[in-house]
């Protein structure tokens, strides 16, 4: 990057809380000449501070790879006050698949859905209950370990809700009439938790599963005692090399892996399943300080990293070093590949493929090979039943992300007791002991997020929104 | 190009300006040769003044392919007369938090 700008960079990463080393460097206006801050209330309160600077008269003149690669993000990305502050750090819409119901494929064949396993087709509500069931009296215990058809990742709830609510089609917020309303109101959001709640009851789900580290339900899921999860599917990804590895049959050794399926809850279009919610804004801002001196050459080096040149430098290398170009291809070296297999983060490092994800664009270059070298142009069987199974529930969840209200606002204290509440009542719901101890937990839940200002909050995300939907016409 | 402009338009008046004071003084009749002389004039002024313009902003000059959408062979361009500046250190803080669901860099 240097060689070809001229600008060397100075890192500075946070040890700690990255809020707090923020809103430090923000009280003492000891800024770094570039930022990149996470998108939502810390960015919105550096421009709120004037502490970033308008970007739009630099893009106009030296930023024209920023110009035609962001297109119509920028467009997305602007301030209230209509103006560009910062640059999405990996933005573009991508039909590319997230959560799903993981599941053995070589069990699934044997427990007879051997045409599903493969075909692309969706599971429904029953048929995955089923499945679950038929587990269970097969397969009571494994090496003398008792057995369950589920379990979950318990420090990964978000992956848990994710997957169910895609099953059950929810969206971040409920739209009705007009106004944008908490998740939970969704009617369809109860009836998720009848759906949790009867499988915990019929013993379905590992009574584990709320306490379950991560390392722990890594180990269960390569145990061979589990059948299926509800997770993004590249977080199988350890079990899964261990499963191939041991898989008494080497010659199908691909089939002993958690693969994810599509399963649609009742009166739910297979079409209209929600287990893909990604940002075409990326999660990180990128900023010109105001104390930066030469906001001309900082832009102008953004600009660079924007264009073709710099995503291909900062996410496949060198070229000569880590890639050739052979007809009119680029075309990576086989040990930049095998690196990453081995040790990802080490091999990032040692090579800074892939170490900085500024201003990274979703998609194919100009010769068609995607951007993203390590995460798209190789795919393993997982991810391509993934693809062919789970991609069409991808969509945008840009226009709902950070909704909520400011930091230090009062309404921001009623989210995180709304935030707390429902943390709270999620695993007690799901492990109640009846349904309609179930409902009467969500009816409970209910009425203190309302005391705690539901209601309240409901007004901002509505505000919100619509400031959005109208900035962005 | 907006610079040379700018100053090129600023001298015609001027010019203006001396054919006006030369007329006061009961010189406006000028010779072929005095107007050759002039527009000779105007040009080398012209010429020295956009050659000062390039050398007081080398690094704010936009990249060749101005605002235009750039094919993809013009990014060299534009890099190497960034090469071309003065070397430059920004430091850069980057939050780095990313998000598990997004950010693939996580997904391991």
């Amino acid at each position: 990057m240097t060689k070809r700008t001229g600008v060397s960079l100075e890192i500075q990463q946070p040890t700690g809380n990255p809020s707090e080393k923020l809103n430090l460097m923000l009280a003492s206006n000891d800024l770094s000449d570039i930022m990149a801050i996470s998108r939502g209330d810390l960015l919105s309160k550096y421009i709120a501070a004037g502490a970033l600077t308008p970007l739009n008269d630099l893009i106009d003149q030296y930023g024209p790879h920023i110009k035609e690669m962001y297109g119509d993000m920028l467009n997305k990305t602007r301030h209230t006050d209509g103006k560009n502050y910062y640059l999405a750090n990996w933005y573009g819409l991508e039909q590319y698949p997230v959560f799903g119901f993981l599941m053995r494929m070589d069990v699934l064949k044997e427990l007879g859905a051997t045409d599903k396993a493969e075909n692309g087709q969706p599971f429904t509500a029953q048929e995955f209950v089923d499945l679950l069931k038929k587990f269970k009296e097969k397969y009571p215990t494994v090496n003398g370990k008792n057995t369950y058809p589920l379990t979950f990742n318990g420090e990964n709830t978000g992956a848990i809700t994710g997957t169910f609510k895609g099953m059950f089609g929810l969206m971040p917020y409920y739209e009705t009439n007009g106004e944008i309303k908490a998740d939970v109101k969704d009617p369809k959001y109860i009836e998720m938790i009848k759906f949790m709640n009867s499988l915990y009851t019929q013993g379905m789900i590992d009574p584990e599963w709320a306490t379950n580290k991560t390392q722990q339900y890594e180990q269960k899921l390569a145990s061979g005692t589990i059948f299926s999860t509800a997770d993004a599917f590249w977080n199988a990804g350890k079990p899964n090399a261990i499963l191939k590895a041991e898989a008494k049959d080497q010659s199908k050794n691909e089939e002993a892996q958690f693969f994810p399926y599509k399963v649609v809850a009742d009166g739910v279009d297979p079409a209209k399943t929600t287990y893909g919610p990604k940002s075409s804004l990326g999660w990180d801002g990128i900023g010109i300080s105001k104390s930066n001196k030469d906001p001309v050459r900082a832009i102008q080096f953004l600009d660079f990293l924007a264009s073709e040149e710099g995503q291909y430098l900062l996410m496949w290398g060198v070229e000569g070093v880590h890639w050739d170009m052979k007809d009119g291809k680029h075309v990576p070296k086989p040990e930049v590949l095998e690196g990453f297999k081995k040790d990802w983060a080490g091999y990032s490092t040692k090579s800074g493929i892939r170490k900085w994800t500024w201003t990274i664009k979703n998609g194919p270059g100009s010769d068609g090979t995607p951007y993203d070298l390590i995460g798209r142009y190789e795919t393993d069987k997982v991810a391509e039943l993934a693809i062919k199974n789970l991609a069409d529930t991808s969509f945008d969840t840009a226009l709902y992300d950070n909704l909520g209200p400011s930091g230090g606002t009062p309404e921001a204290i009623m989210q995180q007791k709304v935030n707390e509440l429902s943390s709270k009542y999620f695993p007690r719901m799901v492990m109640a002991p009846t349904e309609g101890e179930a409902v009467q937990l969500y009816d409970k839940m209910l009425q203190e997020m309302e005391t705690a200002g539901l209601s309240e909050l409901e007004k901002v995300y509505t505000k919100n929104f619509t400031e959005r939907s109208e900035l962005w016409k | 190009m907006k610079l040379i402009n700018s100053d090129f338009n600023r001298m015609k008046p001027e010019m203006k300006s001396l054919s006006s004071h030369l007329r006061g003084n009961g010189l406006a009749m000028w010779t072929k040769g005095q107007t050759r002389l002039a527009v000779i004039m105007i040009i080398l002024v012209s010429l020295l003044a956009a050659c000062g313009n390039n050398n007081e902003k080398p690094s704010a000059s936009p990249s060749a392919s101005g605002t235009g959408a750039p094919a993809s062979g013009e990014a060299s361009e534009s890099a190497s007369e960034a090469a071309d500046s003065k070397p430059i250190k920004f430091t850069f803080f980057d939050q780095n938090v990313g998000d598990a669901f997004n950010n693939p860099v996580l997904r391991k």
